[in-house]
């Protein structure tokens, strides 16, 4: 396992473009959002949630479709299922590590939420608590629409199609707990549901992955 | 010698399928350990769909696919198909490490460089595989054959394809070294191949035509 | 996958009754088996909604709340049901196409996709043609037509899948992954749907929430339901045997049968 963690993390920092490019997406959509509605600080106060959120939806996205892509191309996916190595724990491996160098700086990235939109610090925290804890589940959610069409040229508005609705749960409970912070309630039942729903996708989406990577092999 | 005491991967009434047409008819054959096996037959009658049939990557959906023998336990794969399985960003070295893990074969740096030599490419370990020629890529495909311990069965689709003589002359010797210590090969190829022991035509298993089902 | 061998000799019980299933979910019995039920269901479906419409429409009395505009519930309660079902369906028969290989079952789930999403389009209009009179705009952020609108895409991703992957011979399965993924989530997604209702709009009743009804207005509704589930069966059946007849245009049964259909 440590050599298909390393062969990952090799591949992630030989293709710098693969996750810088939709960090700065992230920032310009971020950026969008004062400039779209108005930058009253009242306003990007209460927006400031959600844009960071939606931001960060459109970035996962983004960087999804060629997750599996090149695997499929180059053959190294057949060997992994020749040599019946645990598909769902590749799948696993490859979101973990590209998780790692997209949600997980996002997350980091979600302090800015500060300075551009007037956060407290209170909902910056629960904000990047959310991302921490949602952003593996979008990525996940991602994966499946990206291993159901890899075998597809040309399909990149279907990823986000696929996946968007299944992504609207993470969206509602982690922007709705940053407005019950701001109105003073008790953030951690949702932070719970949010765990629930991460556990619930890394236990059961692997194998749908799988499933689906599969599909794409016998095409 | 073929030694029918062992467990043999029998091939029980299996179509060759790609989706819903039927490329070649019932196959029953068995494949014993220390047998080369030659798949031949015209373009287009499944010798590549039967090979990964065999490998698993594609689903058995008529006929039956099993091991018997006294014991039937689990065997290992090595399948050289037409992707290499090499990923062009990263060194040649990073692939086979990559690739003999998977087959739970020997990672050392010094074993991969034997392996190396014996394809004729010794000193290669650190170059990006982008910069390699596509034969160079098949024989680093091909280098996993010299990695110890090695996979029982042998699916080979088209491994003499850009190979020089002196290659072909070592494969052939390792084909005939992998049988003899008790491995299976089967193979597809154009070409004659010196160390095959046994032969299935797929063209002349025909499709019975179906009316209905 | 090579798996151990069998003892030989006689195919077991469950062998031989699997053998029989597997020949009546075949396309062929399934063709012949369910193609005679399309004009009836039809016809049952016809009969159960024009009765039913032109009770509720003009018979039934008018709600001393809503007036007349409740009417549309006779449309809408089925439509949103049918297209909750439907995509229910839609993944347990993705189930048993995975799992058990059965052909059928992927057409059958192909057929019945777009019957679903027009069904879920149809609650969405009917919700929006009961939202003006009774709360002066045609669209509400309730929890159940966000829900409902929610699903419309859920739809819209499955039929892309069957779209992009037309010409293979493996159309359904990925569809089939996808509805099995959505159905696990469709509870969810409804929980965090009316969870976010709440949060933002405290606790109101919904524009679709159906009253507590007097017998005379919950009749019609029960023959229009029933016919609009009938409807459905009818318009999924006739597809599905469509699907048969192209898939299967080679084997010789289609075209003696579509002889013996052109000769009658």
């Amino acid at each position: 396992m440590k050599i298909l963690w390393q062969r990952e993390w090799a591949l992630k920092v030989r293709t710098p473009a693969g996750w810088l490019y939709p960090v700065v997406f992230f920032l310009m959509v971020l950026v969008l959002f004062p400039l779209a509605a108005g930058a009253s600080p009242k306003l990007l106060a209460q927006i400031g949630g959600a844009a960071v959120w939606i931001a960060a939806l459109l970035s996962v996205l983004l960087g999804m479709d060629s997750l599996f892509r090149s695997d499929l191309d180059d053959g190294t996916l057949e060997q992994v299922v020749v040599a019946r190595y645990s598909l769902p724990l590749w799948v696993l491996i490859k979101v973990a590590v590209h998780w790692l160098t997209s949600g997980f700086v996002l997350t980091l990235l979600s302090g800015l939420a500060i300075p551009l939109f007037g956060l407290s610090t209170d909902e910056a925290s629960v904000l990047a608590l959310g991302l921490l804890l949602g952003t593996p589940t979008l990525t996940l959610l991602a994966a499946v629409a990206a291993a159901l069409t890899v075998s597809l040229r040309g399909s990149g508005v279907l990823v986000p199609l696929i996946a968007l609705p299944l992504q609207l749960p993470v969206l509602v409970f982690a922007t709705g707990a940053v407005d019950i912070v701001q109105t003073g309630g008790q953030v951690l039942p949702v932070l719970a549901l949010l765990a629930a729903l991460l556990i619930l996708a890394v236990v059961l989406l692997p194998w749908a992955i799988a499933g689906a990577l599969r599909l794409a092999l016998a095409q | 010698m073929p030694d029918t005491d062992s467990p043999a991967l029998i091939l029980d009434d299996l179509m060759v399928m790609r989706g819903d047409v039927a490329l070649c008819g019932a196959l029953n054959m068995a494949v014993h350990a220390g047998e080369i096996w030659h798949i031949v037959g015209p373009n287009g009658t499944g010798k590549t769909t039967l090979l990964m049939m065999l490998a698993g990557l594609l689903p058995i959906q008529q006929g039956r696919l099993h091991w018997q023998g006294r014991a039937a336990q689990e065997w290992s794969t090595l399948y050289v198909g037409h992707l290499s399985g090499l990923n062009s960003s990263l060194s040649v070295l990073q692939n086979l490490q990559f690739l003999a893990n998977l087959s739970q074969q020997n990672t050392r740096i010094s074993h991969i460089d034997d392996a190396l030599m014996q394809v004729g490419l010794a000193g290669y370990e650190d170059v990006p595989v982008a910069r390699l020629s596509s034969g160079q890529k098949r024989r680093v495909g091909l280098a996993r054959l010299w990695l110890d311990p090695v996979p029982a069965l042998w699916l080979l689709d088209e491994p003499l394809t850009a190979l020089d003589v002196a290659m072909v002359e070592r494969l052939n010797t390792r084909i005939t070294q992998h049988a003899a210590q008790g491995g299976r090969v089967m193979l597809t190829s154009h070409q004659p191949v010196a160390c095959v022991t046994h032969t299935v035509d797929l063209a002349q298993h025909v499709v019975v035509a179906e009316d209905d089902r | 996958m090579p798996e151990p061998s069998q003892t030989a000799g006689q195919p077991s019980i469950w062998r031989r009754l699997w053998i029989w299933f597997n020949q009546t979910v075949g396309p062929r019995h399934f063709f012949m088996t369910f193609r005679p039920w399309i004009k009836w269901l039809g016809l049952i479906a016809a009969v159960l909604i024009a009765v039913g419409s032109v009770w509720g429409l003009a018979f039934a009395p008018p709600d001393y709340l809503q007036g007349n505009s409740f009417r549309i519930i006779y449309i809408h309660v089925p439509a949103a049901s049918l297209a909750m079902s439907i995509y229910l369906a839609l993944a347990v028969l993705g189930v048993i196409s995975l799992v058990w290989k059965i052909k059928t079952a992927e057409w059958v789930a192909r057929a019945a996709a777009p019957v679903g999403f027009v069904m879920c389009v149809l609650s969405l209009l009917t919700g929006a043609i009961w939202g003006k009179p009774t709360w002066g705009t045609y669209w509400v952020w309730d929890g159940r037509l966000t829900s409902m609108l929610i699903l419309a895409f859920l739809y819209a991703g499955i039929m892309a899948l069957y779209q992009a992957f037309e010409n293979s011979p493996n159309q359904g399965k990925a569809a089939a992954i996808l509805a099995i993924v959505g159905a696990v989530n469709l509870p969810i997604i409804k929980y965090s749907v009316v969870w976010w209702n709440t949060l933002h709009q405290g606790a109101t009743f919904t524009v679709t929430a159906a009253p507590k009804m007097d017998p005379s207005m919950l009749w019609p509704l029960l023959l229009t339901f029933i016919g609009f589930y009938c409807w459905a069966a009818a318009l999924v059946l006739y597809r599905t045997c469509t699907l048969i007849l192209e898939r299967e245009r080679q084997k010789r049964w289609v075209q003696e049968w579509v002889e013996q259909e052109s000769r009658s």
